[in-house]
């Protein structure tokens, strides 16, 4: 079968759902096969690659599938920009690739598939 | 002539309470009356809905019914003959395989 090239998108608040982790765990199996996987956060999503991710709604799913994923992603995270205003980058331990909208536009022409959450 | 027939690939997150329920169950009908072929996943809070009306005629129509296995464990929902319980590879096969994918989350 076709390898394809998913984009992930996650929009949900990591500090009130749980579901921007499923997001995290459901990338991580998409990209653990032949598929590439791209990751972008948007808005409060970008919480899940800072230390109150600890905290969070899915914390769980933060410590276990979050290194893993970020390991398989060239050339990381993908993070509307605006989202990150007001972080200190250094206090993330991930590799972060700050993007705008017109940015995220261009990623999701280039994939295949696209899973938002 | 008649429509080609193609492989269309959905994907359901949210649970009964929210419209994608009913879009997924009439997407699905109407794809498979024009004689496509439907592979529907559940997962996180999909997997709620597969005891609903909406979801439970499908495979009597010829819809491929699939759960994530891990997911129905985390809302409670049994796991037993009513669908394929199964892991993210098989997920990861329908998007591969299927001429369409649409993800309702």
């Amino acid at each position: 079968m076709a390898a394809r090239h998913i984009l992930v998108l996650v929009t949900g608040d990591p500090m009130k759902t749980a579901r921007p982790g499923e997001a995290i765990r459901m990338a991580l199996g998409l990209g653990s096969g032949t598929h590439r996987v791209s990751v972008v956060l948007r808005g409060p999503a970008a919480a899940l690659l800072f230390p109150e991710a600890e905290e969070s709604a899915c914390a769980d799913e933060v410590e276990k599938y979050l290194p893993s994923l970020a390991e398989a992603l060239d050339p990381g995270f993908y993070v509307e920009r605006s989202a990150l205003e007001g972080r200190d980058l250094a206090e993330s331990e991930f590799r972060i690739v700050p993007v705008d909208p017109p940015d995220i536009a261009k990623l999701m022409a280039r994939a295949d598939r696209f899973v938002i959450f | 002539m008649g429509e080609t027939r193609r492989k269309l690939g959905l994907l359901l997150s949210t649970g009964p309470e929210h419209p994608n329920l009913e879009t997924v169950s009439r997407l699905s009908t109407t794809a498979l009356a024009k004689g496509h072929d439907v592979y529907l996943y559940l997962i996180d809070e999909g997997t709620r809905c597969l005891d609903t009306p909406q979801i439970a005629h499908l495979p009597t129509h010829g819809a491929k019914l699939f759960v994530c296995a891990f997911g129905a464990q985390k809302m409670g929902v049994p796991i037993d003959s009513r669908a394929t319980f199964c892991g993210l590879v098989v997920l990861s096969d329908l998007i591969a395989g299927c001429d369409r994918f649409l993800a309702f989350n």
